[in-house]
């Protein structure tokens, strides 16, 4: 992590983009998985989306009336390999992926979240920050957590990838 | 009574169009267009004041996922009518896109001249040192032992073209390198790159997940550059000497003045222009 997230203000706007940003993937992957067929995992991704949408207005919601400090994209406080906002993007869904690893990928964004919150937290504990910030840097870390269980609670009635599980019998390199 | 309308910033998701990508699923390109829009919205640019133009293959279907200005150029030639929009209308903000065998194979000598040109403008290179669209041939980029391709037995066996090394050498003005993985910083190498006066190239390790499954390992490989960008291109050769092309970061930032032509014409007649002409 780099920076520090020294009020109310700039945690909520920190949280809004994690939660913003994790929906429009989800949408994201889903489409693509749609494309590829793989109509169950899509469908997962698109309910994820639709759950993190709205946790993004309850947010929204909240932050009436609230002014907002504009970060750049680039300025948040958690850097590329552990990066809340973005379930690492590229490389992280497969055209062939099972529900299973669907939610083992929401559940990480959730751990990453709760990671963030905790350490504003830390940061600003003994007497460094306001109590208000800690107070609700906990309030979203407990909702992050409380969703993760609620995924992994899911997670459950799927099974795990057999192995073998990315193997297409028809795969796409072939050339002639 | 004030007409005006107010201003409302736009979000970078406000920049995509309704066109749903079919790209692979996990290709990096996804990533690359989301940086793309963040580093549009970031700057306050107007859709109808950006132009986007691309030239064929995986990548260069980015104009269509865009409510950008976008042109969808033949094969290698994104560079020469972005060069052409940008010097007859500069008011504009002109981007080039495109891939590994696009920009540095059939296009490879458009992209000596736009770095020699110098025209105000950013080119966006999606590199997976592959051609997806075609099946997974050995591209510009490919290393020389890579012995997948059916075309290439035991692999091309030449060296890669090396495409920061050509645009220092070939006079591009601002030369950073990113990982699509990381859509924050490369929405940062493009928002910098559009506000850098003349040629702007930006390098993006963009992941080919279906010919070069590999690849995906690509985010654990990238790592940040050691040093600072230099405005020095003499220093900024010597650091490429030490390149592993896993580096990331702006690596270049020159000051040379951008290539604009006076549009103001003095010919009032089209029979001035061809009297030049007369045999």
């Amino acid at each position: 992590m780099r920076g520090a997230v020294v009020n109310c203000e700039a945690l909520l706007v920190h949280t809004l983009v994690i939660l913003s940003e994790t929906g429009e993937c989800y949408e994201m992957f889903a489409d693509q998985l749609k494309v590829a067929n793989n109509s169950e995992t899509a469908e997962l991704f698109d309910e994820l989306a639709e759950v993190q949408h709205k946790r993004t207005g309850n947010l929204e919601k909240m932050m009436e009336g609230l002014e907002r400090p504009h970060i750049s994209p680039w300025d948040f406080t958690w850097d590329a390999d552990h990066s809340p906002e973005m379930p690492t993007i590229n490389a992280a869904v497969h055209y062939l992926m099972t529900p299973h690893q669907v939610l083992s990928l929401a559940v990480n964004v959730e751990q990453w979240a709760i990671e963030f919150f905790t350490w504003v937290d830390q940061c600003n504990s003994n007497g460094k920050g306001d109590d208000a910030l800690r107070q609700l840097a906990r309030q979203f870390s407990h909702d992050a957590e409380k969703f993760r269980k609620q995924l992994l609670k899911r997670q459950e009635s799927f099974s795990p990838p057999e192995e073998g599980w990315d193997h297409d019998p028809d795969p796409p390199l072939i050339q002639e | 009574m004030n007409l005006a309308c107010p201003h409302v910033a736009l979000k970078a998701k406000d920049y995509k169009s309704t066109t749903k990508p079919v790209w692979c699923p996990g290709c990096g390109d996804y990533g690359v267009l989301l940086s793309i829009t963040k580093a549009m919205a970031e700057l306050e640019l107007k859709p109808e004041q950006v132009a986007l133009i691309s030239g064929i293959g995986c990548s260069s279907r980015m104009p269509a996922y865009l409510n950008v200005y976008g042109f969808h150029a033949v094969h290698g030639r994104a560079l020469p009518v972005a060069t052409g929009l940008k010097v007859s209308r500069p008011d504009l903000t002109v981007l080039a896109a495109g891939g590994d065998g696009d920009g540095f194979s059939i296009g490879g000598n458009h992209f000596l001249q736009a770095c020699r040109r110098n025209v105000d403008m950013t080119y966006i290179v999606m590199d997976n040192q592959v051609y997806g669209m075609t099946k997974g041939q050995a591209s510009p980029t490919t290393e020389a032992n890579w012995d997948k391709s059916k075309l290439t037995p035991g692999g091309p066996k030449i060296n890669p073209f090396l495409p920061l090394v050509i645009a220092l050498a070939s006079g591009a003005n601002f030369i950073a390198r990113t990982s699509s993985s990381d859509t924050n910083a490369t929405a940062k190498a493009i928002a910098e790159g559009i506000r850098h006066p003349g040629f702007s190239f930006v390098h993006v390790l963009s992941p080919c997940v279906t010919y070069r499954p590999e690849q995906r390992q690509w985010k654990k490989m990238v790592h940040p550059a050691p040093r600072e960008f230099t405005d020095d291109p003499a220093v900024a050769a010597h650091r490429l000497m030490g390149d592993d092309n896993f580096y990331v970061g702006t690596l270049y930032k020159g000051n040379r003045p951008p290539y604009q032509p006076d549009l103001n014409s003095t010919v009032e007649h089209l029979s001035e222009l061809e009297a030049g002409f007369r045999v």
